[in-house]
């Protein structure tokens, strides 16, 4: 992870127009911002143009970081709202995981398989509650953020987030128990 | 359940607890208590299990590829309605302009006729244009040779071309940018192709003699790189079967498919 002067030069370098200061800034969060799209869009195509979609908001915003927050902070909190508004425009949570149209024997899809690390019942049982409990559960213990860097996140006081957080798990650990019988 | 007790069965759960006595003799203390524990680790564990997922070598590449491109279409400034009668307009006067042009020489050109005629004919009106050839050749006694001046060649130039730049500063520039496309890095130089083209793109690299390879990009390169056709953009190519990290990159001029670079 990057320190907060280093966020910030690199910012200011993104400012100037230096492109491969961006391209910099990408490869330090393109894993994490895809990796927060994916638990919550639940499909990896979906996840993908929610990350691209992402990182566009981050330049043409870029202007507006202020810096009261870490810029990874920042990031994040573009994509959660990147991936309400596309689940907001689909009208509906998905269910599927796993895009069913890959072979197996297509070395692009066991790649993406591989790098994926998804566990298909984990992901159903995510999509199955709530999107503000998923995100909450997502960013604590998928992601690993603390409660003070998720309130920021999401703009929301640290004891709602506490409290999205244990009643998320209650309901994820509901589904899961539902599903196995 | 209490705040408080919500929270220390959440840290139990988190491990976060260096002494964990008040949290178990919580949960012992009733049904509610063990329930809201099993249910908080269940959902911590798999989570936990979950781990970050990440993009893989091709999804990185196409995902550095599609934001430049966006972010170039972005950068296009819009223009007005009027526009699009530019070309037309140009093309017009264009035409106007060189029918002047060609009218205008044409009176001009009948005197220069005339007046080659009468050099080549050397008085008598029976030399021809032989003849005054093989009298320029042997140069005639006493005349002078100016006519037959010699133009010297540019000496010290290590242009490969005249108005080309030199050869190094194109290798060295194409094999930084062959340098980028392994590492996945589409920079704004780059923009993906028209795949409605690729039939085009594809006798292309043929003609470059490039089979086995496969056009990922169009890039523009700088004005004092472009040795080709002015605002003609350069086709990027990678080998195929190889990751992207290995692959041999080659550069080929889009207006007559010639390979220009590769970088093995």
């Amino acid at each position: 992870m990057t320190t907060a002067a280093q966020d910030a030069q690199l910012l200011a370098r993104v400012l100037e127009g230096d492109h491969d200061a961006f391209s910099e800034l990408m490869r330090t969060h393109e894993d994490r911002v895809f990796s927060v799209c994916l638990r919550i869009m639940g499909d990896r195509e979906l996840a993908l143009d929610a990350t691209q979609e992402t990182f566009l908001t981050v330049f043409r915003k870029a202007g507006q970081f202020k810096g009261n927050a870490a810029l990874g902070t920042w990031i994040y909190r573009i994509a959660v709202n990147t991936c309400y508004d596309q689940l907001r425009k689909q009208g509906r949570r998905r269910t599927d995981s796993m895009p069913e149209h890959l072979d197996p024997a297509d070395h692009s899809a066991e790649e993406a398989i591989d790098a994926a690390s998804v566990r298909p019942e984990i992901q159903r049982a995510l999509d199955a509650i709530p999107e503000d409990f998923k995100v909450a559960i997502v960013l604590s213990d998928i992601e690993g953020l603390g409660l003070g860097d998720i309130a920021e996140i999401l703009r929301i006081p640290v004891g709602t987030v506490k409290s999205r957080v244990f009643r998320g798990r209650r309901l994820l650990a509901a589904e899961l128990g539902n599903r196995s019988r | 359940m209490r705040d408080h007790e919500l929270e220390l069965i959440a840290a139990l759960v988190e491990g976060r607890l260096d002494d964990e006595t008040e949290a178990r003799a919580l949960i012992g203390s009733s049904t509610e208590h063990r329930e809201e524990y099993e249910a908080q680790k269940t959902a911590y564990e798999a989570l936990r299990g979950a781990g970050i997922a990440e993009l893989t070598h091709s999804e990185r590449s196409a995902l550095h590829r599609d934001v430049w491109t966006a972010l170039r279409q972005d950068q296009t400034p819009a223009r007005p309605g009027w526009y699009r009668w530019v070309p037309v307009t140009a093309g017009v006067l264009f035409v106007l302009l060189g029918l002047v042009a060609v009218l205008s020489r044409g009176g001009q050109d009948a005197g220069v006729f005339a007046e080659t005629a009468a050099d080549l004919d050397g008085g008598d009106g029976t030399s021809t244009p032989a003849d005054a050839l093989a009298r320029d050749d042997d140069g005639g006694a006493g005349e002078d040779s100016d006519e037959g001046a010699v133009v010297e060649e540019p000496t010290g130039t290590t242009m490969t071309a005249f108005g080309s730049p030199p050869e190094e500063e194109v290798s060295a520039f194409y094999s930084e940018e062959a340098e980028r496309i392994r590492a996945g890095e589409f920079t704004a130089r780059m923009q993906t192709y028209d795949a409605g083209s690729e039939n085009d793109l594809d006798s292309c690299l043929e003609t470059a003699d490039l089979d086995g390879f496969q056009v990922v990009a169009l890039l523009d390169p700088p004005d004092d790189i472009d040795s080709g056709d002015a605002g003609a953009p350069v086709l990027v190519a990678v080998s195929e079967g190889t990751e992207l990290a290995d692959a041999a990159v080659a550069f080929v001029d889009r207006s007559d498919c010639r390979l220009i670079h590769l970088d093995e």
